[in-house]
């Protein structure tokens, strides 16, 4: 059976992911511009605009509905 | 003249001395280096890691009605206020508590124009108050747990809500893990479109989300997130109706969803000042609904430490719910509903955000943020925010 080809792209992507980057070379990642959801209320504000005008159910990491009466 | 012969394993005076120079300089030098070093790092913003904060925001959203639902004028402003405030308590201990407030002006039910002055529906005027407080234990270095709980309230619904946190990275913290439960556990005024109100009912919402990070390069993140919700009870929206074979009634949806999202999203810094980042998301649920989305964001700081720029696109896609009643509709099934949120639609979201990491012209202390976005959907319910935020880290 022949590969996709777009699962062997996705797997030479993701091939380096499976090493272990050593400390001293992660100097980059302690930077603000590499921080995922850093500010707490813009992901609230963020989760409820997209659970109350949307199926799809919130922002990565927060679950759908409850809590509000506008949630879909 | 000097002679020539096997060379002396003792420098001679003259070589040591060029040698201690030689050593000097470069200890100088690289004293110059690692002093210099520091200096370009320390102009770029290091994440932010303060335990002791309040940040605030105001966002406004405003949706205007160039379609949707036919029969419901859709526009609706809503303005929101928001408090965060974060103390450390000992090393080990941080707590929070949020706070926030929505004052929602919506013609959604055309309730005015119905009944009598004075009288309201949970939509045509609504504000919504919610605290939430947290509490977060390191556990250990790679370890850290937390639990909160929240209540909500608003004139037809009150919420009580609670959850527990687990986080833990591996020792070279190039993996972190999050599992996280909540549940919600909701009631309900009915105070249905025809502004009857047959007494109250509640919803339940249980979640589990699971999350990972990974770091695939010295300059590239990625996390994948799965979260998935089991609801119960009336998951209707009480004011909504449909209108189908010349009548109007009340929206009813099954009494149980099992809805799962997943999201991946990889943030990679292309050049010093700039990191780019790609997500997609997948969603689906037991009520025939199934949600696609792919977000580009470029994060871009313009002037180290002083300014950072946020420019961000959003594509949604998502089918309707099966019980969705499209208008030329000839009979009112059991189930149905007209909600234009539950419809089928795509969208576009362009997003702008500004942030002063270090609003130098207040205090060092300070954050300032200010953003702006716009959505185009295709059944006409364009909408636009704006956000303005502060950080103080006291």
């Amino acid at each position: 059976m022949r590969l996709p080809r777009w699962l062997a792209l996705a797997g030479l992507i993701a091939l380096p992911g499976c090493t272990d980057t050593p400390y001293y070379e992660k100097k980059d990642l302690g930077r603000r511009l590499m921080q995922f959801d850093a500010n707490d209320l813009e992901v609230s504000y963020q989760n409820k605009v997209t659970t109350s005008r949307e199926v799809s159910g919130g922002r990565p990491g927060h679950s759908a509905g409850g809590g509000c009466g506008c949630g879909n | 003249m000097r002679q020539l012969g096997p060379k002396s394993p003792v420098p001679s005076p003259t070589s040591a001395g060029t040698l201690a120079i030689l050593l000097l300089m470069a200890a100088t030098a690289q004293a110059q280096e690692e002093k210099q070093m520091p200096k370009a790092v320390e102009r770029r913003a290091e994440a932010d890691t303060a335990r002791d904060f309040v940040r605030l925001a105001f966002n406004f959203y405003d949706q205007s009605d160039g379609g949707g639902n036919e029969h419901l004028k859709e526009d609706m402003t809503v303005l929101e206020p928001q408090i965060l405030v974060s103390k450390a308590i000992g090393e080990k201990w941080t707590g929070t508590v949020k706070l926030q407030a929505d004052i929602i002006s919506a013609a959604s039910v055309d309730k005015r124009y119905r009944f009598a002055p004075g009288t309201q529906s949970g939509a045509s005027g609504d504000k919504f108050f919610g605290i939430d407080a947290g509490a977060f234990y390191a556990w250990s270095d790679q370890t850290t747990i937390g639990a909160g709980v929240s209540f909500s309230t608003e004139y037809d619904y009150r919420s009580l809500g609670a959850y527990a946190k687990w986080t833990y990275s591996t020792a070279s913290k190039n993996d972190t893990f999050v599992v996280k439960a909540s549940g919600y556990f909701d009631t309900l005024d009915l105070i249905l479109f025809d502004g009857s109100e047959p007494g109250t009912d509640d919803r339940r919402s249980l979640s589990l989300g699971l999350g990972w990070s990974h770091v695939i390069g010295p300059r590239t993140v990625g996390t994948v997130n799965w979260d998935v919700t089991s609801q119960s009870g009336f998951l209707s929206t009480p004011y909504n109706s449909v209108v189908a074979a010349g009548t109007e009634v009340q929206e009813v949806l099954p009494d149980s969803r099992l809805r799962n999202a997943f999201h991946v999203r990889v943030r990679h810094l292309l050049v010093d000042d700039l990191a780019i980042e790609g997500g997609l998301g997948a969603y689906f649920d037991d009520w025939g609904a199934t949600a696609f989305n792919v977000e580009l964001a470029v994060h871009w700081e313009a002037i180290p430490e002083v300014l950072i720029l946020r420019p961000s696109y959003r594509f949604h896609a998502q089918t309707e719910v099966d019980s969705f009643v499209s208008d030329g509709a000839t009979s009112i099934p059991e189930e149905r509903t007209q909600d234009s949120d539950l419809a089928s639609f795509t969208s576009h979201t362009f997003g702008l955000k500004a942030i002063f990491p270090h609003a130098r012209f207040l205090s060092d202390d300070m954050e300032l943020e200010i953003g702006l976005d716009f959505t185009i959907r295709s059944d006409g319910l364009d909408s636009f925010g704006v956000t303005v935020g502060y950080v103080w880290r006291y």
